[in-house]
């Protein structure tokens, strides 16, 4: 198998000793199938063991490994070398600030996917003992594909509103609610209506649509945001009931 | 250093410690949980398992029936008592996930879909297309959010636990982001840390599978139970070991050598007419043997089988089986809908794993643990696909449950002893820091990880796994001698990556000792030179225990309530 | 809520940094910042329209006195740019619209009427009528 020699730009910041962020070069003898990911294992492996980043699966699901390369936020597990030539810049995601290297802080992140109380909210639970509720495939499609996040966060890299509004609730946690709130078992959009509402809910996005570009789930968050925000004015106007179906 | 204080310690927030925090606050409402992961917990391994979840559900189906499989798949070394309770509460909890929202696949008139898996007489995997784990890791981690009792500590790292008076009370954590120590205090621990495929080079398993909580249950005396048996899942993706799901085979997929053959079928390998759908370790290694016969493809990741999902169909693919064409066609330009998948025996998952009970209590008081890191056992010697992540549910409740009741039960301890413990710890992690040594962690692992594949591959014998073993002492004592470059405290991951590493020696050391001295063949433990089961000498459990000048090696009766032993056929 | 929310900040940061190509040097980013321009030229067009029916109401001089200001060259111009930035918006709103086409509102099933077409409708009803201005002014109605 070929090896290639690629450059790597990469930006560092170690809060103990650097000012600001700052850029360090590698180069990385690559093999023709590797991920960036790859390279920046065999940098702190063989290279620099001083290079903090986030990975865990490298296979696109868990959602840890996502950087900014080239300038384009991606998961790194599935940007493969061969498709970049020249040198190759990697960066942590915009929009979060930077803790370590290519490590941002995601706390409000987290933050924001609770809010919007992304679980199942019924005014009467069945037992367990009595079986499924019964959900035919029709209902299960609905929200299936807004069920499909992995929580990595590119869109919020990509978010240009939230470069200028942080407190944006953000592309991945309107999908998230909006899929709660078009589960056929669910009852809760009224409990969700407040955060989705609010200033910072649905009406902060502008269509960018940048946010469905980058998943790399297909989860397409814009759709979600624009169907909630129909759904959210036709139940603020009381020309659709708030509290929702058995 | 102050104490963080709670009722329950928890360590790791996969399948396994999601749903026993949430079990725990269930039971007693006036406990307080802490989540003490190195991860964020929608990041653990949890989240990669793709085919299904067993639970008995339909009419042709029946709890004994599952046992059953379950217990022939384990070559007859499961708990028979751990097995039943196993099969008993897999439906229940299954569908309280479902209560909870996990979107699960469903048949035209809305119950919940059943699909045959590997080993299973009758269909009983349910399943949520081909990211069963993602969906069930991601409905536990939403709903655990409506509980404020659980309280998070992401991305700590538990470096020891603290035992005080015989018992457990708390673990020694460090926050990976400002890199401070801190004792995490309670009534109880439950380990829930997942397992350590990742002492072998070529496996399924995320880089944080690297058996944690294992090596701190180890190091506080608890025994390390059947650790020879590691699973070998038959299709890997060459070079990355990136997982195809059983499900592909249990759609319909079929596994072909280098003639075109089905050889599962033209062969004797002991699957019978089951074929592709027989338990995972007679697939793995009827795979070696077609390899050893000459009939695999050659490759430069190795020999490698085909797995054909052609005949399928793309609408049955898309529908069923989206995620694993996505993966092939990534990974290795394959389109599983025109062309043959390769794939070859990989490490998925840990058979044993910390000696518990069927309550998840292991002989620590207050110490518990659940999930793959603990083994009860209801696996055995081979697990079916399907039934671990059922396991993280059924033991992941019982183990929270129990923990919740011990905790109710026992007083606070005192502080001062665990918190001196706490700072030896803290004073251990900034000597790791930018320590000075000739060794270096990478290459101390790729040698770790050469010995254990050559030592305890698919097929294994005398000598190799002596030298194994032999080699995994070296490499501890050169381990001490280690160097690292990072010496800051804030987000330090080569330091994580020293004490992992770590971690993996001790748990390679107990699978190495335990598979060279088991003299037989049973399960996924296979040897050239005991090929044989041997049931008067050898059906009892292994158990390792830490000892200062080096592990013990002893057994443990295997329960038996109702079945009798039979010849392992299908 | 986890330990790490509740004392954010625990250690130095760096700032987090804005969207790279934003705004002018990616082009998905470009044409976003083209749409959100699309507000400035379409309130200056509702401003222009507004005079117009201001004028109409004034009586037959006022008026023709105002299709006579807005036949100039300039105007004329303007009223171009206006229309073209206004086609852009109605473009892209119908673009990313499309997907509401999509699922379900809430518990009410989908509406028979694409709901893009309900959507743009407003707007389309704005650019028929600039058309229609543009035609008047243009000699070829009235």
């Amino acid at each position: 198998m070929q090896l290639r020699k690629v450059k790597f730009e990469v930006l560092r910041f170690r809060p103990e000793q650097d000012e600001k962020p700052v850029f360090e070069s590698y180069d990385v003898e690559c093999m023709e199938d590797w991920v960036v990911l790859d390279a920046l294992n065999a940098i702190k492996d063989d290279i620099d063991p001083t290079l903090s980043h986030r990975w865990s699966c490298r296979m696109g699901v868990c959602g840890s490994c996502g950087m900014l390369v080239n300038g384009r936020p991606v998961l790194t597990c599935a940007a493969f070398v061969r498709n970049y030539s020249g040198t190759i810049r990697v960066e942590p995601l915009s929009n979060f600030p930077i803790v370590r290297d290519l490590v941002v802080e995601l706390d409000g992140f987290v933050e924001k996917i609770k809010s919007v109380k992304p679980w199942i909210i019924r005014k009467l639970e069945k037992d367990v003992a009595e079986g499924e509720y019964r959900q035919s495939p029709e209902q299960l499609e609905e929200f299936k594909q807004f069920s499909m996040c992995i929580n990595c966060a590119l869109c919020y890299a990509a978010c240009p509103v939230l470069a200028n509004e942080p407190e944006f609730v953000g592309p991945a946690a309107i999908a998230l609610g909006h899929r709660y709130n078009l589960d056929s078992r669910d009852e809760g959009n009224a409990e969700r209506f407040a955060v989705l509402d609010s200033h910072d809910g649905v009406y902060a996005c502008s269509y960018a649509n940048e946010c469905s570009q980058v998943c790399p789930k297909h989860v397409d968050p814009a759709m979600a945001i624009q169907q909630a925000k129909l759904t959210d004015f036709l139940q603020w106007s009381h020309l659709l009931p708030k509290r929702s179906f058995t | 250093m102050d104490a963080i204080r709670h009722d329950i310690i928890l360590v790791g927030g996969g399948g396994a410690g999601l749903r026993a925090a949430i079990a725990a606050v269930e039971a007693n409402p006036k406990l307080s949980v802490a989540c003490v992961s190195k991860l964020y917990p929608m990041r653990s391994h949890t989240v990669s398992a793709e085919g299904g979840a067993a639970g008995a559900v339909r009419e042709d189906d029946s709890l004994d029936l599952h046992a059953y499989d379950t217990l022939k798949g384990s070559d007859y070394l499961a708990d028979q008592d751990a097995v039943e309770y196993f099969v008993e509460h897999a439906p229940k909890e299954l569908t309280q996930l479902e209560h909870w929202g996990c979107p699960w696949s469903r048949e035209k008139d809305g119950r919940v879909a059943v699909r045959f898996f590997g080993g299973m007489t009758v269909k009983r995997t349910w399943y949520a297309t081909d990211k069963t784990g993602f969906h069930m890791l991601h409905t536990l981690f939403q709903t655990s959010m409506k509980y404020d009792r659980i309280v998070r500590y992401d991305e700590y790292f538990a470096t020891k636990i603290l035992v005080d008076n015989g018992r457990a009370v708390g673990v020694a954590a460090f926050d990976i982001r400002t890199g401070k120590m801190h004792a995490v205090l309670g009534r109880a621990v439950i380990l829930c840390t997942g397992g350590a495929g990742r002492i072998f080079p070529f496996t399924t398993n995320a880089a944080v599978k690297t058996g944690d909580g294992m090596a701190l249950a180890y190091r506080a005396g608890v025994g390390l139970k059947d650790m020879e048996f590691v699973q070998y899942h038959p299709t890997g993706l060459p070079g990355t070991g990136i997982l195809m799901t059983e499900a592909s085979r249990g759609e319909g997929g079929y596994l072909k050598n280098n003639k075109g053959e089905r050889f599962l079928i033209e062969y004797d390998y002991g699957v019978g007419n089951k074929a592709e759908l027989g338990p995972r370790d007679m697939v793995s290694r009827a795979e070696i043997r077609e390899f050893q016969a000459g009939r695999g493809f050659k490759g430069p990741y190795g020999e490698y089988v085909h797995l054909e999902l052609m005949h399928l169909g793309e609408e049955k693919i898309d529908k069923r089986l989206p995620f694993v064409r996505e993966l092939a066609k990534n990974y290795v330009g394959v389109d599983p809908v025109w062309s043959p998948i390769p794939v070859r025996p990989v490490v998925h998952y840990m058979m044993g794993g910390v000696d518990t009970d069927k309550h998840g209590a292991t002989d620590l008081p207050g110490l518990y643990a659940a999930g793959e890191c603990a083994c009860v056992s209801i696996n055995g010697a081979n697990r079916l696909g399907s039934n671990s992540l059922t396991e993280c549910l059924v033991f992941g409740a019982r183990a929270g449950q129990a923990a919740a009741e011990f905790a109710a039960g026992s007083s606070a301890g005192a502080e001062n002893a665990p918190l001196e413990q706490a700072r030896s710890e803290e004073a251990r992690l900034d000597r790791l820091r930018g320590k000075h040594g000739g060794e270096k962690i990478a290459q101390i692992r790729r040698e770790l990880n050469h010995a254990t594949e050559s030592g305890c591959g698919v097929f294994r014998e005398e000598d190799s796994m002596s030298a194994a073993l032999e080699t995994v002492t070296q490499l501890k004592g050169r381990f001490a001698d280690v160097g690292l470059s990072d010496k800051s405290a804030i987000f330090n991951t080569e330091v994580v990556q020293a004490l992992e590493l770590g971690h993996m020696l001790d748990v390679a050391e107990a699978v190495v000792l335990s598979a060279v001295h088991r003299k037989e063949s049973r399960g996924a433990h296979t040897r050239t030179d005991y090929p044989t089961r041997d049931d008067a000498q050898w059906w009892k459990h292994s158990l390792v225990k830490f000892a200062p000048d080096g592990p013990r090696l002893s057994y443990k009766p295997v329960v038996k309530t109702r079945w009798e032993l039979e010849e392992r056929k299908y | 809520m986890s330990a790490h929310a509740a004392v954010p900040q625990k250690t130095r940061t760096a700032p987090a940094r804005a969207p790279a190509g934003f705004p002018f040097s990616f082009y998905r980013y470009r044409n976003y910042v083209a749409f959100a321009a699309t507000s400035v030229f379409m309130a200056i067009g509702c401003v222009g329209l507004l005079e117009g029916l201001h004028a109409l109401g004034k009586g037959p001089e006022a008026w023709n006195a105002w299709l006579a200001e807005m036949a100039r060259p300039g105007a004329l111009a303007l009223s171009l740019v206006v229309l073209a930035f206004t086609l852009y918006f109605v473009f892209r709103f119908g673009w990313v619209g499309r997907k509401i086409g999509a699922g379900r509102v809430g518990p009410v099933p989908r509406p028979p009427l694409p709901l893009p077409v309900l959507g743009v409708a407003p707007v389309g009803g704005f650019v028929t009528l600039w058309l229609i201005l543009l035609a008047i002014l243009g000699g070829v109605l009235l």
